[in-house]
């Protein structure tokens, strides 16, 4: 498998958080050179990039990068909602593997405006006038069938929050670096009902930076990190409740979701298990979405992510450590750079970089993205 | 025109919202002929189900259960031309139908009476006037059990 063969040259990041004033492009571009610094390299050595993001305009991509130095490669925008950084890596991968490219630079670079996401990027006019486009409503409606069906709690809800929280403190890429109690979770303001101010991600800014290459990395002393696979797949009919979200099966709640389907292919590409997996970066746009996402990649059986939190497993002590980043409940969720985000912090633990939230001798990452129209994707890190 | 009564009414989205024979509202779909799968719309061209053409347009009526739900703090974004101020605390739901289909839509049920299960029924009204036509939307609120 060609995918065998690719590997991490270098990582960088733009903090995620609010920076008035800070453009798109210096943001991207911080991120690019704080990657080609980590991997020895020089924007020459780049063959091709990719650019990922929602909300910026139309040939990003070249505006962001081109000033690095415009020697006239291809460089390509992604767009495929909070999916869009584990699609452009897909894509880049695709490159590499084609034998097109040796070295490529994948870049995630997004400056959100504050508050709800603007519904007419997903939602059609009659659905907006009909005040039915609020985005954390859907998520919401989840979480409050899933705690019906199986007893899950707000209060199970709420400690995901506290545990990824907790985990930012130490995180200088994350937003809010604040812990935060139990009780001060379940007392911030209701957003959608049962999902709370403290338990949902916040739109933000920010960028991430990874350059890939094929072959072993010369005259690097580190530990080599691959990706053993990266896979994307759109949701199918009612499998999950995104698309088309205005009509639902009543008939189909066994579809197979599609962060099962990415993993399962992702886990078969890579030769690995769940069980193999060290410590997973995972779309927790709300406090359920992770519990959800615990469910659908297999860390439990579907209706027990509450057992699974009041266990501690998803802690970073925990067997299965989840969001040790502090997810994006703390880090912010800029779109296109949040995937990317995730694989940068998967590096560094993989290298044994993660300072204060280092998993001991973690040799396995998992990150996973899902999003509008049921765009998911998921990568697979492994030194 | 100035205080003429507005007597032409349009509703919100025609491939969603309509009149059944009789002439009542009723939420609009579509079953496949191969799979039996019904659709909330009457707006795509292939069964999403099984990929079929051959969809029979029908009428989901204007009863059903309510499957899951949400209360809104805030009030809804994005272009909207509703006249009517918004109510806060807002109920949203997935509203199912007929055993087949779950639909979205705001309940106008008072939040603490909200409950997974409980029986609904299709109401109308007028979002806003647009070039002298009414034009009207859907909601579901509670339903005697019948």
């Amino acid at each position: 498998m060609t995918e065998q063969r690719i590997f991490v040259a270098g990582v960088g990041m733009h903090p995620f958080g609010r920076f008035d004033g800070a453009t798109p492009a210096q943001m991207g571009r911080l991120a690019v050179n704080r990657a080609l610094a980590d991997a020895g390299m020089s924007w020459t050595d780049i063959d091709a990039a990719y650019l990922a993001s929602m909300y910026l305009p139309a040939t990003s991509g070249a505006r962001i990068l081109k000033p690095l130095g415009a020697n006239g490669i291809p460089i390509s925008d992604v767009e495929a909602a909070c999916a869009s950084g584990g699609v452009a890596l897909k894509q880049a991968m695709l490159g590499l593997a084609s034998g097109e490219y040796e070295t490529v630079a994948v870049v995630g670079v997004e400056k959100m405006p504050r508050g709800f996401m603007d519904p007419a990027m997903i939602f059609d006019a009659w659905q907006i006038e009909q005040g039915l486009a609020v985005n954390p409503s859907y998520w919401a409606m989840r979480a409050q069938r899933h705690m019906h069906e199986y007893g899950t709690t707000e209060t199970q809800l709420a400690k995901i929050a506290v545990k990824n929280h907790a985990n930012s403190v130490h995180n200088e890429n994350a937003m809010y670096q604040k812990a935060f109690s139990l009780e001060e979770v379940l007392t911030s303001k209701l957003v959608c009902d049962p999902i709370r101010l403290l338990e949902i991600c916040a739109p933000n800014e920010g960028a991430a930076a990874v350059i890939l290459t094929k072959g072993r990395i010369k005259a690097d002393s580190r530990p080599a990190v691959r990706i053993a696979a990266c896979t994307q797949v759109l949701a199918e009919f009612s499998a999950d409740w995104r698309a088309p979200m205005h009509s639902l099966s009543a008939r189909r709640d066994d579809a197979v979701p599609p962060t099962t389907r990415a993993a399962t292919r992702a886990f078969e590409r890579a030769g690995l298990g769940v069980e193999d997996v060290d410590c997973f970066e995972v779309q927790d746009t709300d406090a359920f979405s992770e519990l959800e996402a615990y469910e659908h990649l297999g860390l439990c059986a579907v209706g027990e992510g509450g057992r699974l939190v009041d266990d501690g497993v998803t802690d970073i002590g925990g067997a299965k450590p989840v969001n040790v980043s502090g997810g994006l409940i703390s880090k912010g969720e800029p779109v296109g750079a949040s995937h990317l985000g995730q694989v940068v912090e998967i590096v560094h633990q993989l290298r044994g970089e993660a300072g204060e939230r280092q998993i001991a001798d973690a040799k396995v990452g998992l990150a996973h993205v899902l999003g509008a129209a049921g765009n998911c994707a998921v990568t697979i890190l492994q030194r | 025109m100035d205080g003429e009564i507005l007597t032409e009414i349009r509703p919100i989205a025609p491939a969603f919202l309509g009149r059944s024979a009789g002439g009542e509202w009723t939420l609009l779909g579509r079953r496949c002929e191969s799979c039996a799968e019904i659709a909330f719309g009457q707006d795509g061209d292939a069964c999403q189900s099984c990929g079929s053409s051959t969809l029979i347009d029908v009428c989901l009526g204007d009863h059903g259960e309510l499957w899951s739900y949400t209360v809104l703090r805030n009030p809804p974004p994005g272009n909207r031309r509703t006249t009517e101020p918004d109510r806060l605390p807002q109920a949203l739901g997935l509203v199912e139908i007929g055993g087949a289909v779950r639909v979205m839509a705001c309940i106008d049920v008072p939040v603490e009476r909200l409950a997974i299960g409980m029986p609904l029924r299709l109401l109308t009204s007028e979002l806003f006037e647009d070039s002298g036509v009414s034009v009207v939307g859907y909601s579901f609120g509670e339903r005697q059990n019948d």
